[in-house]
């Protein structure tokens, strides 16, 4: 064995969410007007109180729980002594094979530093390695370049384009999709195996 | 003024959660119809089950969807359901979803011009701006239909299906109130 966790990272590790603890940092995130949420949130952006994010992570949670097909992250300093941001697969189709994937960093630097790129790069080993299905799906507002940028360093492609699908800061935006398949996550990484 | 829930060949009708109910439980038990319909292992659901579903629907306070069954307007006979759903008001977007489940009404215009009337009723009635769909890249008679409304073809999700062992793309389209008017 080469490494013995899918968990961690050089400048991260991957943890459980906890909504107690870690409903003041995401709530302070929230006060920033600029801060970008999921994807696939459906409120309207607003900040959020402590105990309305504490109630937001505790029905993801419970969700997580009852439906068995999203897993949730908490993104953190390798101490973990901080929260950077939070990620998930949202929607594992077991059936079909498909993943989709969702990602909130603490602000909007944070999506193009390593901090976020490794906590997919964890994802997609994840997705492929120990859940073994076949292809993995992002969901992003096309004014977070960070985030798009290092999607497609990771190897995801282009595949979906929703016109002016998103409206934010005054004016309406596409909506972009990428996607990774199995096979061209394995060619790009055939040597991040656990097991030699 | 003219009531736009109705047009040429359909009209449409709020569901009715116990007479609709019957109907969905035939419709899920054509396994065609239901691989058409939804990329979830396709499952059948009691009477009752379908009765909640809806009833469901319809009780949710929040106001971010609505279904309709098809009628012909010749028969008055209920061939099919089509809704918003996920409505986003603060992005004046919605999904779309539609079935024909009487078989005898699939490829003659009836779905497009249900298709018809609940794009008018979004962009005229509720005053979105943009309407969603996805379909299954088997499913060419439908991506003809939504065409003939005025969606337009916007991206392939690769080999996100899969059934009797193939692999099929997801085909998203998307509607623009402003097409969907100079159409």
């Amino acid at each position: 064995m080469k490494n013995t966790s899918l968990f961690n990272a050089a400048s991260i590790c991957l943890t459980a969410v906890d909504a107690e603890k870690d409903a003041p940092a995401f709530a302070a995130w929230t006060q920033d007007s600029r801060f970008i949420s999921f994807a696939g949130e459906s409120k309207a952006p607003h900040p959020r109180s402590e105990m309305q994010t504490k109630e937001m992570l505790e029905e993801i949670l419970k969700e997580s729980d009852e439906k068995r097909n999203t897993f949730w992250f908490g993104i953190r300093t390798p101490d973990e002594s901080e929260l950077l941001g939070i990620t998930a697969l949202t929607w594992i189709d077991w059936a079909n094979g498909a993943v989709q994937m969702d990602i909130v960093m603490k602000d909007i630097e944070e999506f193009g530093k390593d901090s976020a790129a490794e906590a997919i790069a964890l994802l997609q080993n994840y997705v492929f390695h120990e859940i073994q299905m076949h292809r993995l799906s992002i969901s992003l507002p096309a004014y977070n370049k960070n985030l798009q940028k290092t999607l497609e360093n990771l190897g995801f492609k282009k595949e979906v384009r929703r016109r002016e699908a998103v409206y934010r800061f005054g004016k309406r935006w596409d909506s972009i999709h990428l996607g990774i398949l199995a096979r061209e996550w394995k060619e790009k990484n055939d040597s991040r195996t656990l097991y030699s | 003024m003219k009531n736009i829930y109705i047009s040429e060949k359909v009209r449409l009708i709020a569901r009715d959660p116990k007479k609709d109910a019957a109907r969905m439980a035939i419709w899920q038990r054509d396994t065609e119809f239901a691989r058409l319909q939804d990329s979830d292992p396709v499952r059948l659901w009691n009477v009752s089950q379908n009765t909640a579903w809806i009833e469901k629907q319809q009780k949710s306070d929040a106001f971010d969807g609505i279904e309709f069954t098809i009628y012909t307007l010749d028969k008055d006979k209920p061939i099919g359901f089509v809704g918003l759903d996920g409505i986003s008001w603060h992005d004046r977007t919605s999904w779309v979803g539609i079935g024909i489940g009487e078989r005898d009404y699939w490829g003659k215009g009836y779905g497009t011009d249900a298709m018809q009337i609940l794009a008018h009723y979004a962009f005229e009635e509720l005053g979105l701006y943009r309407l969603n769909l996805n379909v299954f890249s088997y499913n060419t008679r439908a991506i003809r239909s939504y065409e003939k409304v005025g969606y337009k073809v916007e991206g392939t999700v690769r080999e996100a299906l899969h059934r009797d062992g193939k692999r099929y793309d997801l085909i998203f389209m998307g509607l623009l109130r402003e097409d969907f008017r100079h159409k």
